[in-house]
């Protein structure tokens, strides 16, 4: 009878010294194959005495069992260490730039108008729009402004004909939204605005505004102060502050020029006031039952300064080293 | 507006600092441009500088022809010794003079003694211009002799040397703000002061009558409301007195004559522009305001012949045209150095009137743009005893009797009714009842409580702007301050609030297309005709602006595309050679609603040189039809819109080969193709350009409201691959179309993998197409046999519709 332990502990070693996979298999071949010493040894178990043959065969097959158990987890080790060596050599460098799927991006202009929109629409305005080529009622006389203005002269309006002109602010959609509902009112009207301004770095003949319209019953300056109040802080920061100054519109009574408070001075940032009542009776409200306010803003003005933009030429250069700038 | 405080004061005793008023003004209603100092500051008491001396000695200076050596008595023990290279004065004259240590107005440094060729000059004899007054340099300042300046007095016991002036921009409406007067009524109010009555007192006249010299009269009363005249006699033409001059330099008007600068003045002081005549230069002694015949003309004080219109107001004299009512005066009968005998005109012009006349005649002055503010008839007569006043004091005048006064109409006087509760109700914040009848009362208003309401009456100076009880809330929140107007937020109705669904697919289209690679541009939507013309677009839809600013703004794009190609020129220009853009903007054409114009909102986008890559990587993808297309697609696909394209070979800006309209059904979605290489080459972009230009409320309204459920197969799909030859002008969609036509119900996608025209391998003018059979029911596990069996009847109509021939 063979001695199993000594059988056993020497395959042991012989698996345990395998450094790769091609050695370990050899190893399995000397110890477990058809001709290895144990399986031949269980081969002959029949050749024992009667017996003998029960405990010896026992004694064998736990031994190949434990043989083919250590293959496995050598097996897997060497696996394990021949990927590990593999990987190792398979590296790239990973700072390089990826490869490059386009990006584009929306206009600064857009983000700031957005940014604005957004501002109103959770407060509960809806956004209206309107035509940009408009009557000279819609865009003067429903607004209180009187036929002699300054304004309408053509040094500073871009007229197509008579009666006919290029919007010069987005109040015109004011007046429609009115004109097509009853209040409450509760809109922006961001658009293309145009002035008959020769291009420099702060004038440009078309610039984008955003209009504010509340009409209801109740509506006082201290809601349209509380209302810009908002609005400047979630655009410049919480930390602003605003300043109101009495002005002159046709539109408005009172009108008001904001001012948010700006290092150690103040910029003078947009225009308002409470819907002049002349207004309200044009489209047919009850002045008496409804109050409201208006204010007006320019996007670029807004953009500039948030962005630090010097030259309002920029927003229409559309240069992409510029665009590129803005992501998002 | 410019307000030297030192007049201010003459009616408001404000003791504050400039910046204070500057501040309060600032927030009230009124634009503070500036804070000026013309003067000499008198911080270590520099005034004590300037004095009063007389010329006692002059003589030759023995090295310099032009200069003359001075001795100067300044109140001192001793003469000082001035070298001065003025010849305007003598011996006894009286003259200011700044001493060593002076820091004159505008200087850096103190005065020094200083030595000039030769001889010590121990200060200065002061021009006009080195003390701020005017440009007048051609000489030293004489004052009169026996006008009370003392000699080694201090000359800021004259006149405000240290003057600080706001310099005031007044809204439109405020016309009565356009005078020191008017401000000090704001200013009194809003610090709460004493207000001193209008000045002027009439002087007693002499003997004569105001019709000895004058006649007025005023034939177009709409035009010419009143009519005021005074004569005088025995006027002495020459300076104002100097304090005057010091005042109207600093108010930025330039100092004339005694008579000329009493209007001015006065027109600064009261607000009522008015003109003065040289009694012996009227013909007929006659004055009538009348509109002037077309083709008279008249010269100007600027000696200027102008020629008029009918719609412009003169002033005649039996000659024809004086003067231009309200805008400026004629030559003829200007005052001049040996004037004796002046008429004072204080009138009333309408506003328009002198706008129209103004501009048409491209003549803006101080009195013209007081009139087009509007000024009340009833400032008139004030102005004008306030002038004879002064024209007494300063010229030595006599005032004739009998002042005429034509009036046509005056406004009746208004009287509001301002509900106690109302400005509350409009502001927002209390303000006590006192204190809004403290406000009422300071702007004039002389409020009266009764009941439930003040009943409040206009003054006549504020008769144009307030009406109306708004237009008294005003006031009360404006003077009360509005930083107590509290910081509330409305409470908006719900309900009323949010994006259209128009607005929400809008900026999903615009995420989408940042997203894929574009950058989004924002370009002027005027265009020049040029440009356009270009890009062989054709005028015949375009609107053309009446008054346009430059020919290369004068007219609205019909398309978004030649804008885009300038940007894309744009950026080549600067060295970006890849240049992908889009633009969500409007196009203008004929045909909108009520006469105006049809508005579209359009995408356009355009490509040029490579999307994405640019790296180590490799190129990305090439600005061609196909990665165009590949960006139309994916935006289609990501909107829901299942559209096709239809090659278009007759688009004139577009490459007759690789162009195609986007269609859905029969409704046209827009276009897209490569540019035209001869109309690429002549716009000078090499290389091809893709664009698109897509109508976005055709797009919108083709995004599917919802979209139902389709159903997931649990069995799997059968993929059979056909490669067919057809001719070249038998395009992918035709077959995919007919595919899908005879594929039936269990043909689930087909998709072209693989397009090559060889004509070796397929024959001339012919083209391979592969296209991949993805087969599958809802049912059960297709067999191989089934796929093929509708593989074959698909290849059959291949054949029979499209020429086909399957390919081995």
């Amino acid at each position: 009878m063979v001695d199993i332990d000594a059988l056993l502990a020497d395959a042991l070693a012989q698996i345990d010294a395998a450094a790769d996979l091609a050695t370990l298999e050899e190893v399995r071949i000397a110890t477990v194959g058809r001709s290895a010493p144990l399986p031949l040894a269980l081969r002959d178990v029949g050749t024992l005495p009667p017996e003998e043959r029960g405990e010896a065969g026992k004694n064998l097959n736990i031994a190949r069992q434990q043989l083919e158990v250590r293959l496995a987890e050598r097996e897997a080790e060497l696996e394990s260490a021949a990927l590990a060596d593999k990987l190792a050599n398979d590296r790239i460098d990973v700072t390089l730039p990826g490869r490059a799927m386009p990006h584009g991006g929306l206009h600064v202009l857009t983000q700031t108008r957005r940014e604005i929109e957004q501002i109103f629409l959770d407060m509960g305005y809806a956004i209206a729009e309107g035509p940009e080529v408009e009557t000279e009622f819609n865009n003067f006389t429903a607004l209180n402004i009187p036929e002699d203005h300054p304004a309408k002269a053509d040094s500073d309006t871009l007229w197509v004909s008579d009666g006919v002109l290029l919007r010069t602010h987005t109040s015109p959609v004011q007046v429609r939204a009115m004109q097509s509902q009853e209040p409450p009112v509760a809109i922006i009207c961001p658009g293309r605005v145009y002035r008959r301004d020769t291009q420099d770095a702060t004038h440009s003949p078309i610039f984008h505004q955003v209009e504010g319209l509340l009409i209801d019953e109740g509506v006082t300056l201290a809601h349209l102060k509380g209302t810009l109040d908002h609005l400047t802080k979630r655009l410049f920061g919480a930390d602003r502050e605003i300043r109101l100054r009495s002005g002159f519109f046709p539109f408005t009574e009172p009108s008001i020029e904001v001012d948010v408070s700006w290092g150690d001075g103040w910029m003078e940032i947009l225009g308002a006031g409470m819907v002049d009542p002349n207004v309200l009776e044009h489209v047919g409200y009850d002045s008496e039952k409804y109050t409201g306010f208006a204010f007006g803003v320019g996007i670029e003005r807004v953009a500039m300064l948030r962005h630090g933009i010097p030259d309002i030429r920029m927003l229409y250069d559309n240069d992409v080293r510029f665009l590129a700038q803005f992501p998002a | 507006m410019r307000l030297p405080l030192s007049w201010l004061r003459d009616f408001v005793d404000y003791t504050g600092t400039p910046d204070v008023l500057a501040d309060r003004l600032g927030t009230s209603g009124f634009e503070i441009e500036g804070i000026l100092r013309p003067g000499a500051p008198n911080e270590g008491d520099n005034h004590a500088n300037f004095v009063i001396g007389r010329v006692e000695d002059c003589e030759k200076h023995a090295n310099a022809v032009r200069l003359r050596l001075c001795r100067v008595d300044t109140g001192g023990d001793e003469l000082r010794q001035i070298v001065c290279g003025a010849s305007n004065f003598a011996i006894g004259d009286t003259v200011v003079v700044a001493v060593p240590g002076a820091v004159l107005p505008g200087a850096d440094a103190p005065l020094k003694q200083a030595k000039l060729r030769g001889e010590v000059s121990d200060g200065m004899m002061l021009s006009e211009r080195e003390l701020g007054l005017s440009d007048e340099h051609d000489g030293i300042i004489v004052l009169p002799a026996d006008a009370g300046y003392a000699v080694g007095s201090r000359l800021a016991d004259h006149v405000e040397l240290d003057e600080v002036v706001l310099d005031i921009s007044v809204e439109s409406n405020r016309g009565d703000c356009l005078s020191v007067y008017g401000m000090a009524r704001e200013v009194a109010v809003l610090f709460d002061l004493p207000l001193a009555p209008m000045p002027g007192i009439e002087p007693v006249a002499s003997g004569g009558s105001t019709a000895d010299l004058v006649t007025v009269a005023t034939d177009a009363p709409e035009r010419c409301s009143r009519f005021t005249a005074r004569g005088f006699t025995d006027v002495t033409i020459g300076p104002s007195p100097f304090r005057i001059r010091q005042r109207l330099a600093a108010a930025g008007i330039r100092p004339i004559s005694n008579v000329v600068d009493v209007t001015n003045y006065v027109m600064h002081e009261l607000g009522n522009p008015l003109h003065v005549y040289d009694a012996d230069r009227i013909p007929g002694k006659t004055l009538t305001a009348r509109l002037a015949r077309v083709g008279e003309t008249i010269t100007t004080l600027d000696d200027k012949e102008r020629t008029l219109t009918g719609d412009m107001l003169v002033i005649a004299d039996a000659d024809g045209p004086s003067g231009i009512a309200g805008v400026m005066g004629g030559a003829a009968s200007e005052i001049t150095e040996t004037t004796t005998r002046v008429v004072l005109e204080a009138a009333c012009f309408e506003r328009g009137s002198i706008q129209r006349t103004s501009k048409a005649l491209g003549l803006r002055t101080d009195g013209s743009n007081r009139w087009e503010k509007g000024v009340s008839p009833h400032l008139a007569p004030i102005a004008s005893i306030r002038a004879a006043q002064l024209l007494v004091e300063w010229s030595g005048a006599q005032m004739l009797g009998d002042p005429q006064d034509v009036v046509a109409a005056l406004p009746a006087t208004q009287t509001i009714a301002l509900r106690t509760q109302r400005p509350a109700e409009v502001l927002g914040m209390q303000v006590e009842g006192a204190e809004i009848e403290r406000i009422l009362s300071g702007l004039g208003y002389a409020p009266e409580a009764a009941g439930e309401i003040w009943s409040c009456t206009v003054p006549f100076w504020r008769w144009l702007d307030a009406t109306r009880e708004i237009d008294l809330v005003e006031e009360i929140g404006r003077v009360y301050g509005l930083k107590h107007v509290p910081v509330e937020l409305p409470r908006i109705p719900p309900g009323l609030g949010g994006l259209t669904r128009a607005q929400q697919l809008r900026r999903r289209i615009e995420d989408h297309l940042a997203g894929v690679g574009l950058h989004e541009v924002s370009t002027i939507s005027l265009v020049d005709p040029d440009v356009r013309a270009a890009y062989l677009i054709d005028g015949r839809d375009s609107i053309a602006l009446r008054n346009p600013l430059s020919a290369d703004l004068s007219e609205l794009r019909t398309s978004l595309i030649p804008s885009l190609l300038e940007v894309v020129r744009r950026n080549r220009a600067v060295g970006e050679r890849d240049v992908q853009i889009f633009e969500i903007g409007r196009t203008y054409g004929p045909g909108g609603e009520g006469g105006l114009a049809l508005e579209q909102e359009r995408l356009g986008i355009v490509l040029c040189g490579h999307l994405g890559g640019d790296g180590w990587t490799g190129e990305g993808l090439p600005g061609d039809f196909s990665t165009l297309a590949g960006v139309v697609d994916g935006l289609l696909a990501r909107l829901g819109i299942a559209a096709t394209r239809r090659a278009e070979r007759d688009t004139a800006q577009l490459h007759p080969g690789r162009s195609a309209a986007l269609m859905l059904g029969d409704a046209r979605l827009g276009v897209l193709g490569e540019l035209h290489p001869g109309l690429a080459a002549a716009l000078e972009l090499d290389g091809p350009v893709a664009v698109a230009e897509l109508d976005l409320a055709a797009l919108v309204a083709a995004v599917p409201e919802l979209t139902a459920f389709a159903g997931l197969s649990s069995f799997p799909p059968v993929r059979q691959d056909i490669a067919v030859i057809v001719a070249d002008d038998i395009d992918a969609a035709a077959l995919i179309t007919a595919a899908r036509a005879a594929g039936g119900e269990l043909l689930q996608a087909v998709e072209v993998f693989d397009v090559f025209a060889d004509p070796e391998r397929v024959g001339a003018g012919r083209v391979s197409i592969a296209l991949r059979l993805v087969f599958q029911a809802d049912d059960r596990t297709l067999t191989e046999d089934e796929a093929t069996a509708a593989r074959e009847q698909i290849v059959s109509a291949l054949v029979a519709s499209c020429g086909a021939e399957l390919r081995g």
